[in-house]
């Protein structure tokens, strides 16, 4: 795995989630994936991250750690958190079939995050904190540029 | 992101709601509130333009879907109660009857972002999808 790329958040509140959307953009695009397949990471780990501060931490600030890098054929985002133990990946499957009237709302986020990766996996840290990580194959990818091209990323 | 409206004329008068930015969790209740404002003073057709919403995540599908519903003649939970009301909602169907009064209109990007989270969700099933604003003003 390459050196991850880091951003730490001591206090993440909703409005930072567009930084983090950015942050993993603008790294999976740097290691290679194509826009579309950083795309995908951008969903799964804004729903993830949503999910941490909206419901983990009750909509109070609360740190959240992103790192992006390179492992084997892809693209690997880590996302951790302090807040109370959640595993999305053992969540049922929504009922994409049901009709407006019947759908509940929301539950779709889990949804987004299982399948716009290729692997999704939960480790809690100790009594509370979530470790999730998001991993993307770019030689699945059928929209992958041959040669991904050098770009720089903010910090 | 900001919002925009205005108002398209084919057999009938459509609300034209246009979105400019991501459509996340800090601002899908800005859309629910907007769709509400439009519907009390008289709008009863709706059409939401995601071309200009680079991001979408599963908040704006709640907000798209509560005013799918809202324009259908729904009662919505007052947005005060929170995300928790929104879940909690629920209400009796009339079977086969199929939304007819909000549609939207993306990308004709099937890669694109936005079409991706509705495909995924299925909500393209429920919601129409148009690419071309002049057809789906006509097809209401």
């Amino acid at each position: 795995m390459s050196d991850p790329l880091a951003l730490r958040l001591q206090a993440a509140r909703l409005d930072d989630l567009a930084r983090i959307r950015a942050f993993v953009r603008d790294g999976a695009r740097a290691l290679g994936a194509s826009p579309e397949a950083a795309g995908d990471l951008v969903i799964a780990v804004d729903e993830a991250a949503t999910n941490a501060i909206r419901h983990g931490y009750r909509g109070r600030p609360g740190p959240i750690g992103v790192e992006v890098a390179r492992e084997g054929s892809g693209v690997l985002v880590r996302l951790v958190d302090d807040a109370p133990v959640f595993d999305p990946t053992g969540r049922p499957a929504p009922d994409l079939d049901l009709p407006l009237e019947t759908r509940p709302f929301g539950g779709m986020g889990i949804h987004l995050m299982r399948v716009s990766v290729d692997r999704l996996v939960h480790r809690s840290v100790g009594r509370s904190g979530n470790d999730l990580t998001f991993f993307k194959d770019l030689a699945t990818d059928p929209a992958q540029d041959v040669a991904p091209q050098e770009r720089t990323v903010a910090g | 992101m900001n919002i925009t409206i205005e108002h398209g004329h084919g057999r009938v008068t459509v609300a034209i709601v246009r979105l400019e930015g991501d459509l996340d969790a800090t601002n899908y209740e800005a859309l629910i509130a907007r769709g509400r404002e439009l519907y009390d003073a008289g709008s009863r057709d709706i059409l939401i333009d995601l071309r200009g919403v680079p991001y979408m995540g599963s908040s704006g599908l709640v907000a798209l879907h509560a005013v799918a519903l809202l324009f259908e003649g729904e009662q919505l939970p007052d947005l005060e109660s929170g995300w928790e009301a929104h879940h909690a909602i629920a209400r009796s169907v009339e079977s086969g009857r199929a939304q007819e009064h909000t549609k939207l209109l993306a990308s004709a990007d099937p890669a694109d972002s936005v079409r991706r989270v509705l495909s995924r969700t299925g909500m393209d099933r429920f919601i129409p999808v148009a690419t071309d604003e002049a057809a789906a003003i006509a097809s209401f």
